[in-house]
């Protein structure tokens, strides 16, 4: 019983380093947008830092990109995941995908502002994991 | 005071301690398992008994219903799951309830927006259009409030978007 148990510790401690690792890892974003008053009100705001999706008036829309590589010797197994207000105005055009070794590719992050959208600054995260493929 | 331990003793000591410890692995054993199956059995009783406990409490046939689409943004989010609460005539439902109603492609809550004669118009908080008009026969429920809003547990409907996938 006592051996099952140092396993199962032995196990939880790898998982945990691995989590903590990959969550380092990950390209953490922050998302905002400006939702304003108006008809097709579009002013971008480009930074680099964060996904800033500027100023948008109901019923628009607009998309951003991001760009992940594979800088490795190995397949990774990317994976988004959003969170916070905005995150369910955001669509991503492609999730849950493999990228071999030397690979690029590019996630676009589209927002679309509903006509139920309140005028003021929505925000969220994304985050997106780089994860080793299983063989 | 004399204390004087002969080699009996001891070695009848021992064999109490000896017969002891099965006894209590056998108690701690059982106890585990009775636990076991205790919990077992409240957690089977939980997922079963729920959905049925809600049905006879809500009148309603769908107690609950986990949101698939942003159609009803900021209200009610996709992941979130709502309570439904029966409906049998259509005095119990007013403009500005959220209603669930049966169609081709399966089940819609949208808001009310008019009740007419004979439909029901219903429109989602985050679209442009109004709904095709509903008959009151297709109504089956609207969503519980709590405090004027709908009752919502937020990301639990995930899991039951995951299973229909």
């Amino acid at each position: 019983m006592a051996k099952v148990k140092i396993v199962l510790l032995g196990l939880g401690v790898v998982a945990a380093i691995f989590a903590i690792v990959q969550f380092i890892n990950a390209a953490k974003y922050e998302m905002v947008v400006n939702v304003v008053e108006g008809e097709n009100v579009l002013g971008l705001n480009p930074t680099t830092e964060r996904l800033d999706f500027g100023d948008l008036s109901r019923n628009n829309g607009i998309a951003r990109q991001v760009t992940i590589e594979n800088g490795g010797g190995m397949d990774i197994f990317v994976a988004a995941f959003k969170f916070g207000e905005l995150a369910s105005l955001v669509k991503l055009d492609r999730n849950f995908f493999v990228l071999k070794p030397g690979e690029e590719a590019q996630i676009s992050l589209e927002v679309s502002i509903p006509p139920s959208a309140e005028t003021k600054k929505y925000d969220g995260r994304i985050w997106i994991f780089r994860l080793p493929k299983p063989i | 005071m004399d204390i004087s331990i002969t080699e009996a003793d001891i070695m009848e000591n021992f064999e109490q301690h000896e017969e002891q410890k099965p006894i209590k692995k056998k108690g701690s054993v059982l106890k585990s398992l009775i636990g076991w199956i205790v919990y077992v059995a409240l957690l089977v009783g939980l997922v079963v008994g729920t959905p049925k406990a809600l049905s006879y409490i809500l009148k309603s046939e769908y107690p609950m219903a986990a949101i698939t689409s942003g159609s009803m943004w900021p209200t009610l989010k996709t992941g979130d799951m709502v309570f439904i609460q029966g409906i049998q005539s259509r005095n119990e439902f007013e403009v500005g309830d959220i209603v669930v109603y049966k169609n081709p492609q399966g089940f819609t809550i949208h808001r009310v927006e008019e009740k007419q004669e004979n439909a029901v118009i219903t429109k989602g908080d985050a679209n442009n259009t109004l709904d095709t008009p509903v008959k009151y026969e297709d109504i089956i429920g609207k969503t519980v409030e709590f405090q004027g809003k709908p009752f919502k547990i937020p990301l639990l409907g995930n899991i039951s978007i995951m299973l229909n996938k």
